[in-house]
């Protein structure tokens, strides 16, 4: 290996180590915050067991609200890792190697997040054994317990094996930096790793097998969250496209989350060299793909709909348009598509901080548009009554505010005890790039040492 | 003290009239009723049904003497109670045939104890008459069948389970692959 090559690996060992070893008072601030928030979120869930979904805004016509949105929000997200580990792996695409990891442990997160979500706005939690003693294979509800529940396993698995060598790096050089229950920790979740020759073979024969199965297994968990609402006769959710259109969507907002955590964990832990401009605008170019994708799902889902206009069709419409959600539905369609899809389309919007700010309206715009999908058919009537009306209560909010300062707290916390980069596929790949370069170089022909912008 | 005395036969023969033309009137259908022939009708039916099952319910119709009768509609009903509220529900109708047998197959989709009446409304020649039977249904049957529905043919169910099995069978093998990882490597090797 040359010495330019070794201390570009030197270097990332430092970075990748470097939260491992010592932390901030920012750190504890952040987190202190993030507990607080969590805390609150837990005290509003309390109110809500004690005096029951009553102190929600949830009642007998809408009975479905944030909770539910926010439980297919964060599904959604888990699909950043299986699009950016496992498709991106299938496909040999080399640039995916810094970022893996976020992705992987975006997914592991989100999943745990969102499977909260049902269990809240169950009410009483001891119920959700009734879905197993009672559980009745032809409901999706029951499909999507094992789905969501496969998928979990399956990505902890995801994320574990690429971390084995991480783990050894950690055991190898953290020393005296790490307390002996953390060097302990290392060691064990190392297994013994010393990169001999076998051990990376059955290591990519473990990927190998992984990387084939989570793809399905993600596609099928947000088609069979979609076939929640699908499966039902309901305005709007009665649709043939839900499974695609869940999957485009949680791919797109997948991508839109990794942005965020990728710029914020580059920016804090100083990865400039190995989170470079070109992972922004690859991801960029993604989810511009997937803007396209969305607004084709949006126009072919209310076009049919708006030219039969069956029953109960039209008031959603209505509603959705020009009533009470309009503005929620004209903000998801400029802020949500069109604004990100010009910033990363228009070459001189094509910058870390837009591209990121694109990602923050596509999140945002993602949460609002699960909304749209989930309240708006609930308020059309179904029998001669009027109306309801829907604005979620402070718990609900608390609660809302709680699971995502959690998925933030996770996080931290993960980025604060385990390498945010899989430090060993990014050598692996520089060797596999940079080496025969460098290798030339030696032998007398000119060659720059790797550039930390990276092309 | 009335001066103008009529005969007596102009104010009270109306009225005579009257009361003769009422009773009459009322009396018409029980003087119908009296030339009608009277009629017996016995209802026979299995004593226990289990639920869902079809059972026979046959109602036989004779004059007083034994004679069949032939080509009569008989109508089955069960008293019922619903919220509060008392009815008769139709079960079903049949015609008697030339042994003044009317049958009715039923489907039992209640259980308890239930009450089951065959009526006869009669015709011009013969009174109406009404008889019941009581029949015990029991069991724990699950009648409804929703045609909606994932039905897999063959395997139905466990279609799914077989799928979750063969994912999770991937996830143990891999684990059990990355477990070899922690046996030392022969030699030193790298």
């Amino acid at each position: 290996m040359t010495t330019a090559l070794a201390e570009r690996h030197e270097r990332l060992d430092q970075a990748v180590l470097a939260p491992l070893r010592r932390t901030t008072w920012r750190f504890y601030v952040w987190t202190a915050f993030l507990l607080a928030v969590v805390g609150w979120g837990l005290y509003a869930y309390s109110v809500q067991l004690r005096g029951g979904l009553a102190v929600t805004a949830m009642r007998d016509k809408i009975s479905w609200g944030i909770y539910i949105s926010s439980f297919v929000f964060f599904i959604g997200i888990s699909h950043a890792g299986t699009l950016i580990s496992a498709i991106l792996r299938v496909a040999h695409a080399p640039w995916r190697m810094p970022i893996t990891r976020m992705a992987e442990f975006i997914t592991v997160v989100a999943l745990m997040v969102g499977a909260l979500m049902p269990l809240i706005d169950l009410g009483r939690p001891d119920r959700l054994a009734n879905m197993f003693i009672f559980g009745r294979w032809q409901s999706p509800l029951l499909w999507d317990i094992f789905s969501i529940s496969t998928y979990l396993g399956g990505s902890m698995l995801y994320l574990y094996f690429p971390l084995i060598p991480d783990f050894a790096l950690a055991r190898d050089r953290l020393g005296p930096d790490a307390s002996p229950l953390r060097r302990w920790t290392y060691t064990t979740l190392a297994v013994g790793w010393r990169g001999a020759l076998t051990q990376r073979r059955r290591l990519a024969l473990a990927m190998g097998m992984m990387m084939v199965i989570i793809i399905p297994v993600a596609v099928s968990v947000h088609t069979v969250v979609s076939w929640v609402f699908a499966m039902t006769l309901r305005p709007g959710w009665n649709s043939t496209v839900y499974g695609a259109y869940f999957v485009a969507g949680a791919i797109f907002s997948g991508i839109a989350m990794l942005l965020i955590v990728m710029a914020v964990l580059r920016k804090i832990y100083h990865l400039e060299e190995f989170i470079t401009v070109k992972h922004f605008r690859y991801l960029g170019y993604l989810m511009g793909a997937f803007t396209v994708i969305m607004v084709y799902f949006v126009l072919s889902e209310y076009v049919t709909i708006g030219y039969k206009l069956p029953e109960g069709e039209d008031r959603l419409l209505a509603e959705l348009f020009t009533g009470r959600y309009a503005l929620l539905t004209w903000g998801y369609l400029f802020g949500g598509l069109l604004v990100p899809a010009l910033i990363v389309f228009l070459p001189w919007t094509r910058r870390i901080g837009l591209i990121v700010l694109a990602a923050v309206l596509v999140a945002v715009f993602m949460w609002i548009e699960r909304f749209l999908i989930v309240v708006p058919s609930l308020q059309v009537p179904q029998m001669p009554y009027e109306p309801a009306s829907y604005f979620p209560s402070w718990v609900e909010w608390s609660i809302l505010a709680g699971s995502f300062g959690l998925f933030a707290l996770i996080i931290t916390l993960f980025s604060r005890f385990f390498p945010v980069v899989s430090a060993w596929e990014v050598k692996e790949q520089d060797e596999l790039e940079l080496a025969p370069a460098h290798a030339a170089a030696a032998h007398g022909t000119p060659v720059s040492a790797p550039s930390p912008a990276g092309d | 003290m009335n001066t103008e005395k009529g005969p007596k036969w102009i104010t009270v023969g109306p009225v005579l009239l009257l009361a003769l033309a009422m009773s009459m009137l009322s009396a018409g259908p029980a003087l119908a009723q009296e030339n009608r022939a009277p009629t017996v009708l016995t209802v026979a039916a299995a004593d226990e049904f289990d639920l869902g099952q079809s059972g026979l319910i046959i109602a036989t119709l004779t004059d007083k003497t034994g004679k069949p009768i032939a080509g009569a509609r008989v109508t089955y009903v069960t008293p019922a109670e619903f919220a509060g509220a008392v009815a008769e529900v139709d079960l079903g109708e049949s015609e008697t045939d030339e042994n003044g047998q009317a049958r009715l197959v039923y489907q039992f989709r209640t259980e308890g104890r239930i009450q089951i009446v065959a009526r006869y409304f009669g015709n011009e020649r013969y009174q109406p008459v009404q008889s019941s039977v009581a029949v015990t249904v029991g069991g724990t049957a699950q009648l409804y069948q929703p045609k909606a529905g994932l039905q897999i043919p063959v395997f139905g169910s466990w279609t799914l389970a077989a799928i979750l099995l063969g994912v999770w069978s991937v996830y143990f093998v891999s684990l059990a692959v990355v477990w070899g990882i922690a046996r030392r490597p022969a030699g030193g090797e790298v």
